[in-house]
């Protein structure tokens, strides 16, 4: 059976550039179970702000059609 | 080896004497390195400042202490894909909640756009920093050290009550040359085949106006010269001081568009590579650029190549003339073929991005698309890759798919109707089948990784000795490649027709899967003998001068010098 790849020289062994994608995968592999509620608090207020927000520009879009009558 | 590189300053950045005793916290992506908040981190530093680079993908509580021992007087955040707003929200939320209570300001590109909407989803920001940040992050530091109004800092919006409000923006900077070397100091160096590669930009900006691209409209909405080049001397300059001090032998340009496009630029371009040769760096070092199809021609990328230039990146992004349109491109399918063989004959290699989904997409336009791909990769140059156009803020996609009513999804996760219902249930059932087995996107993903072996390859071929069966491993690997892309083709067409027409497939993600996990394999072991048979040669030449700068390298041989 040939070589394999941890058994090159370090400076040698096939290491692809990590892709770029960025993903925070700390926040499943560190945290207690704590933070990641607390996180997935965060994540689900962010998304209802997202809403909000969106509920917002509905309301406006709306007004001016309405007020552009 | 991690220190900041001291250069020679512009009257409009150091003007003040600091004793660094005022800090600045800068947070953001870190992959392939940052070079926005490497300028931003140089210009402060040059101005005095202590400042702290952190990378986004570190731990919190990392993060956490690092600003707690910092004591900042901001906290900059850099965003640079909108559908990570939310965790950024979680990082600075995080950071409130533990007691940090300094400025915490955002930049990027959609803060920059869409500042009103970043200061509703992040509340605990205080501020946004709009467009090019570094003479604004500058301003706001002074204003936040001296307890002086930052309120009336140009460049940055701010909320009152319930709106948000911004000040005029402060104008590009117009003469890049004047802002010094970004500081390269965080993060990960990368190295391919322990040859340190450093980013570095000839330019900001970009003169096209693509439909789906948000980096013209954020250019182009502060004032100012929207593309604005180095000297070419200064960028050799750079790039020499980086190859002698720190043994950097790959350069990786990471303009918007590099300066290829007309006669003025080529203009540039033929200078850069006048000043490559007379200081002697073709020949020890390479690098790689971004640029569209329509620049490649024959002659000027011949004298790239024998100066250094041995990777293209293009933005073809589809082999439909609709899609082309739709994508407001200003180019043809077969200027994107003609640039590709071009590469070809040239030697040179190329990866491209494509956007094999868009808003005008079809069924034939989807098979096109296919029938482009096989025409430029069919022959194994290069692993396949493809995505789905995404609707990012401030873009002029974004608006006319909303005035269409096809808009979906929000902010972390912006999206569209296609115009026939039977191409959401194939993207949909294609994205399952394809991700899931981690052929294109994610971690160790097929296509990126047989395109990073190319990515060896060329590095072997220029800044090493050559190999004797160096031809037989470029076949081996140009097969895997070939069988890979007839493959993921086979499956985009067979599941076009099974939503098109009803045609039946047997496709699933857990044969993917083990198809992919079959050809990886193939590819690392066909790599590994290779590399293996040549290690000695290849160590060698990694001992020679300048190839092993980066002390954790060093170490690295000298432990492989005393093994038995």
């Amino acid at each position: 059976m040939g070589i394999e790849n941890h058994q090159l020289p370090e400076s040698l062994q096939y290491r692809p550039w990590p892709p770029w994608d960025p993903v925070p995968w700390w926040i499943l592999r560190v945290l207690d179970d704590r933070v990641i509620r607390q996180l997935a608090v965060i994540q689900l207020e962010s998304q209802r702000a997202v809403l909000e927000v969106q509920q917002k520009a509905i309301e406006k879009t709306l007004g001016a059609i309405k007020g552009s009558k | 080896m991690s220190r900041t590189i001291p250069l020679p300053m512009a009257d409009s950045v150091g003007r003040r004497t600091r004793d660094g005793s005022d800090s600045v916290v800068l947070i953001g992506f870190q992959q392939q390195a940052n070079l926005g908040l490497g300028y931003l981190a140089s210009v402060l530093r040059a101005d005095g400042y202590t400042v702290q680079v952190f990378d986004f993908d570190q731990e919190p509580q990392v993060i956490l202490d690092g600003v707690r021992n910092s004591q900042p007087l901001l906290v900059g955040f850099s965003l640079i894909f909108q559908f990570y707003v939310d965790r950024f929200r979680a990082l600075a939320q995080y950071l409130r909640a533990h007691g940090v209570s300094c400025h915490f300001t955002i930049g990027g590109h959609f803060p920059s756009l869409s500042y009103a909407e970043t200061l509703d989803l992040i509340p605990e920001v205080d501020s946004v920093v709009r467009f090019e940040g570094e003479m604004t992050v500058l301003e706001l530091a002074e204003r936040l050290g001296s307890g002086a109004d930052w309120r009336s800092v140009r460049g940055i919006a701010y909320r009152t009550g319930a709106d948000a409000v911004a000040t005029p923006p402060r104008p590009l900077i117009q003469d890049l040359d004047e802002l010094p070397y970004p500081d390269r100091s965080a993060g990960q160096r990368t190295a391919v085949l322990g040859r340190y590669a450093a980013p570095l930009l000839a330019s900001r900006g970009c003169a096209r106006t693509c439909s789906f691209c948000s980096i013209h409209m954020f250019y182009r909405a502060a004032p100012g010269k929207v593309v604005r080049t180095r000297r070419p001397a200064a960028v050799v300059e750079e790039m020499r001081m980086l190859y002698e001090e720190q043994g950097a032998t790959i350069f990786m340009f990471q303009d918007d568009d590099v300066p290829l496009y007309g006669p003025t630029w080529r203009r540039w371009t033929r200078d850069f590579l006048t000043e490559l040769h007379r200081q002697g760096l073709p020949g020890r070092a390479i690098w790689k650029i971004n640029c569209r199809a329509d620049v490649v021609e024959p002659e000027l990328f011949a004298d790239m190549r024998d100066a250094g230039l041995y990777l293209v990146y293009m933005g073809l992004e589809s082999g439909s003339e609709a899609g082309l349109e739709t994508l407001h491109k200003q180019i043809t399918v077969e200027q994107n073929l003609r640039a590709v063989q071009t590469l070809k004959e040239l030697g040179l290699m190329f990866e491209f991005g494509f956007m094999l989904f868009d808003p005008s997409t079809t069924f034939e336009s989807v098979r096109e698309n296919i029938a482009f791909l096989r025409a430029i990769v069919g022959d194994g140059s290069a692993a396949a890759v493809f995505c789905r156009m995404i609707p990012y803020d401030g873009t002029p996609i974004k608006a006319t798919l909303a005035r269409e009513g096809r808009l979906r999804g929000g902010v972390c996760d912006p999206d569209y109707d296609f115009l026939d219902d039977r191409l959401d249930a194939y993207y949909y059932e294609l994205k399952r089948i394809v991700d899931v087995t981690g052929w294109i996107h994610g971690y160790n993903a097929l296509s990126p990784s047989i395109n990073f072996a190319w990515n060896e390859v060329a590095i072997l071929e220029r800044l090493f000795p050559t190999l004797p069966d160096a031809d037989d491993y470029k076949a081996t690997l140009r097969e895997i490649t070939r069988a890979t892309n007839a493959l993921l083709f086979q499956v985009v067409e067979d599941l076009s027709y099974a939503h098109s027409d009803g045609c039946p497939h047997s496709w699933s993600a857990d044969h993917l899967q083990a198809e992919a996990a079959l050809f990886l394999n193939r590819m690392i072991g066909a790599r590994t003998e290779f590399v293996g048979r040549h290690q000695d040669v290849l160590m060698a030449a990694l001992r020679e001068r300048h190839a092993l700068p980066d002390p954790r390298l060093a170490t690295c041989v000298e432990h492989e010098r005393a093994a038995p």
